[in-house]
């Protein structure tokens, strides 16, 4: 029970007490959403995220008022940073599939073999955190048996413990792989959405070069290079082209 | 000049490559029944040699009932020149397919690179057939008899039908015949008509034709019987059954020496029929499921006592006359606990020639469900019987049935049919009303995580460099006696310093034994050495004579007060303390000598 509960601390957020101000604005934010006023619990929620550090509920709350005032583009965006502090967040992903569903687009995801299709949800499935806790208790089991066999095994025969060693191990690599790529993901990603009505895609940074294809609110890209104006993205099914940076936004 | 020369030139060639060519194309008559066959004929000559390949072509409106090729070669000289001539024919004999001004459009073919286009011919096609009677072997004998030489006096198609006022579902018998004068070669069948408006079965065809003599009209004529159907009418109103469709070749009789007699072809078409259905009567009783005719309706039941789990069939047997294979099967109630599966429907009909009979035999496969007492209920059956022209209905017999508790349960749900909830809309879920702005830790980023992890790694060299003290410790004693030195003085002084405090002589003794232990285990020689070997291993033992001298002078006046009492008041033995402990440290100091 007691490690019940010090893992669900461990595994949710340390709650820093918001002082009076930002508290009474989320309150009034909530009315005007709950009232139908979109666009003031909008401005009141981005003010709040203005002061205070990320908060998964505070992106889902802003996402769900852009949603309502039709700004699809920026909905996903901000369902997208909901689920990059919370995978598990049920109701942004609920939202994120539904506003998916009303882009001008259809969004073609690369066809993945079974494998790593399961692979791939475990992945976004597991919290960061989660891992990190995997890691560290994996870790200290590894260090645990090490130590065991240095001072209780030197005269003894050391099939055993060296068995569950090489397991631990193996455990260790494959949660420290998998909490890499997800720790540099979450820093690191270059995730981003269309947030302008259409974008049209160019072969190179600027417009007289050849035009690719045009792309709607709400898509989801990659960006691979940046320069003064304009970004390289790379969609979900491979294409990619060169568009105006001030349509795109960062997830993260 | 030379243009004249070019023209002509020109001229020449061409007229050699492309003047010989010519296509034609006629037919042997332009007035014909459409009873009748045509021949229509396409000619190609030209050049010798001329080879060339041609589809016969397909004309809308007609038939072609095959196309023979034959080429021939005919060389004249004129002027010396000679001129060799080629005529390729196709003959098709054909047949027009309804009445009126029919146009065989023209024939366009390719030859050489050049296009050549026949003429359109335009047929005249009236009714029946305008061919006359060939002499044929029989009508010799009856030329008198017949009055007539037009083909369809002579062979026609007769339809006879049983009953041209039946009931909806009540089935009727129609029997073709083809009557003729003529000597028939053979009869082939033309596409089946559609009889629409009816179920159709065949029920008898005939493996060969026999000829019958019959008098028909007053005329005598062979009779061949073609076929039986049988036809179910499923609409009521007027309806008419359409007639069979020919190709008959008669031989034709040899009319001189030469003339080995032939075939030729007619088409035959026989007068549909028009039968008025009459609708059932109105309120059929329960149990109807258009069955019509005359039935007999017998059940069984293979067990009526079983376990549950356990199954048994049902059976139904439906026979008589009439439209057995295309009623519907009585409809089972349901019956709680009990399962009745699909039923498996076995018709077997009686091909007679005049009345459709059969029997249905339906069979159900009955799994019981739960113990108890159950009946399957009297099923009821209703027939239209057209011959007393009312409904009568027929009832099983009842079976109760005892189902006993058998050792598995079957898990067989009796089905509810569940429909999927229906989406009505779509919407966002709502937004989330919990004013604690929670700041996420990423764990990896934090400084504790990293500690642990190197605290973990540090302490793998502690734990092996703590192993290897432990194995010196077992492996090597003066190491452990050297370590345990220090505890055994330890105990001593402990006791000295406290029979000091209460100024006991017992502390010289205690002193004396704690620094002896201590110096033996810490000089590696045995212990209980007498202290003369403990003092000499001590001048060896290191370069400082004065400690070694304050040492033998201790044990001296340890020896002293312990074998001489009374000469010690007791006042010295905190000083004495003192010195013990002074020479503690100062061995402890002590170093090893360098190897000597």
């Amino acid at each position: 029970m007691r490690l019940v509960v010090i893992l669900s601390l461990l595994l949710s957020f340390v709650t820093i007490k918001a002082d009076e101000n930002v508290l009474d604005k989320y309150n009034s934010a909530i009315t005007s959403y709950e009232n139908k006023d979109f666009s003031t619990s909008l401005s009141l929620f981005l003010e709040i995220e203005e002061t205070v550090e990320a908060d998964a509920d505070l992106y889902y709350n802003i996402g769900n008022s852009y949603f309502r005032l039709n700004q699809l583009g920026k909905a996903i965006l901000y369902y997208k940073r909901c689920l990059r502090l919370d995978p598990l967040h049920k109701y942004a992903d609920q939202n994120l599939k539904l506003a998916f569903s009303l882009r001008k687009d259809k969004q073609t995801e690369s066809e993945d073999y079974f494998i790593s299709e399961t692979f791939e949800k475990l992945y976004k499935a597991l919290p960061l955190n989660l891992l990190a806790i995997s890691v560290i208790v994996t870790f200290i089991i590894m260090i645990v048996i090490i130590n065991v066999i240095i001072l209780k095994y030197r005269y003894r025969d050391k099939t055993h413990p060296v068995f569950f060693l090489i397991i631990i191990i193996t455990i260790l690599l494959l949660l420290s792989i998998l909490s890499y790529i997800k720790w540099k993901d979450f820093h690191y990603s270059s995730e981003a959405v269309l947030i302008g009505d259409t974008a049209i895609s160019y072969s190179g940074p600027g417009e007289d070069y050849t035009r690719l294809f045009t792309i709607h609110e709400g898509m989801v890209f990659i960006i691979e290079k940046e320069n003064e104006e304009w970004i390289q993205i790379k969609l979900e099914n491979g294409l990619g082209g060169w568009i105006k940076n001030t349509l795109a936004e960062r997830v993260h | 000049m030379k243009k004249y020369c070019i023209v002509i030139l020109l001229s020449l060639i061409s007229s050699l490559i492309y003047a010989q060519i010519e296509v034609d194309a006629y037919v042997n008559k332009t007035k014909i029944g459409i009873q009748d066959t045509f021949e229509y004929v396409l000619e190609i000559s030209g050049e010798s040699g001329s080879n060339f390949k041609f589809d016969f072509p397909e004309f809308e409106n007609f038939r072609n009932y095959g196309v023979s090729t034959s080429s021939s070669t005919s060389v004249s000289i004129v002027n010396g020149k000679m001129d060799r001539k080629t005529t390729t024919t196709y003959k098709a004999t054909m047949r027009a397919l309804k009445t009126g001004k029919l146009v065989i459009p023209p024939v366009s073919l390719k030859l050489k690179g050049k296009q050549y286009t026949t003429k359109a011919i335009t047929m005249d096609v009236v009714d029946g057939s305008l061919a006359q009677v060939p002499p044929s072997a029989k009508q010799n004998n009856q030329s008198n008899q017949t009055g007539s030489n037009l083909i369809s006096d002579n062979v026609f198609i007769q339809a006879e039908i049983d009953n041209k006022n039946p009931f909806r579902n009540q089935p009727v018998i129609v029997s073709y015949y083809l009557y003729t004068k003529l000597e028939i070669s053979s009869i082939d069948f033309e596409s089946e008509p559609a009889f629409n408006g009816f179920w159709k079965e065949n029920m008898v065809i005939p493996n060969r034709f026999q000829y019958q003599s019959v008098n028909y009209n007053g005329q005598r004529f062979n009779r061949i019987f073609l076929r039986t159907i049988s036809l179910i009418p499923i609409q009521a109103g007027k309806l008419e059954i359409p007639s069979f469709n020919l190709n008959v070749s008669v031989r034709t009789q040899a009319r001189s020496f030469f003339d080995f007699g032939g075939t030729q072809n007619y088409n035959i078409t026989g007068t549909p029929l028009q039968i008025k259905v009459n609708e059932l009567p109105p309120n059929p009783p329960e149990g109807f499921n258009n069955a019509v005719g005359t039935y007999d309706l017998k059940s069984s039941i293979s067990t009526q006592e079983m376990k549950v789990g356990d199954s048994f069939t049902y059976t139904l047997e439906i026979s008589g006359t009439g439209n057995i294979e295309h009623m519907e099967i009585p409809v089972l109630p349901e019956i709680n606990h009990l399962r009745f599966y699909d039923p498996e429907v076995k018709t077997e009909m009686k091909k007679a020639a005049n009345k459709v009979t059969g029997e249905k035999i339906i069979k159900y496969l009955v799994v019981a469900q739960e113990e108890g007492d159950f009946e399957i209920p009297p099923l009821k059956f209703s027939y239209f019987d057209y011959n007393q022209k009312k409904y009568i209905t027929k009832t099983t017999k009842s079976y109760p049935i005892k189902v006993l508790p058998g050792e598995q349960q079957a898990f067989v749900m009796t089905g509810i049919s569940q429909k999927a909830i229906g989406i009505e809309g779509n919407d966002i879920a709502y937004i989330i009303n919990k004013p604690d702005i929670k700041v996420r830790i990423v764990i990896f980023d934090t400084f504790y995580f990293w500690l642990t992890v190197v605290l973990g790694l540090f302490s793998i060299p502690v734990s092996i460099l703590f192993a290897n003290e432990k194995a010196k410790l077992i492996s090597n004693e003066d190491y452990l006696r050297q370590k345990q030195a220090a505890k055994i003085l330890k105990k001593y002084l402990d006791q000295a310093a406290k029979a000091a405090q209460r100024r006991d002589m017992e502390f010289y003794v205690l002193a004396q034994n704690g620094l002896s232990s201590y110096l033996a285990d810490k000089m590696r020689i045995p212990r209980g050495s007498s202290t003369a070997e403990l003092f000499r291993e001590l001048k060896l033992y290191n370069d400082n004579e004065e400690l070694s001298e304050k040492v033998i002078n201790f044990f001296r006046k340890c020896d002293r007060i312990r074998f001489m009492p009374g000469d010690n008041s007791g006042e010295s033995v905190e000083d004495d303390y003192k010195e013990l402990r002074n020479l503690v440290v100062d061995i402890n100091k002590l170093k090893k000598r360098g190897k000597k």
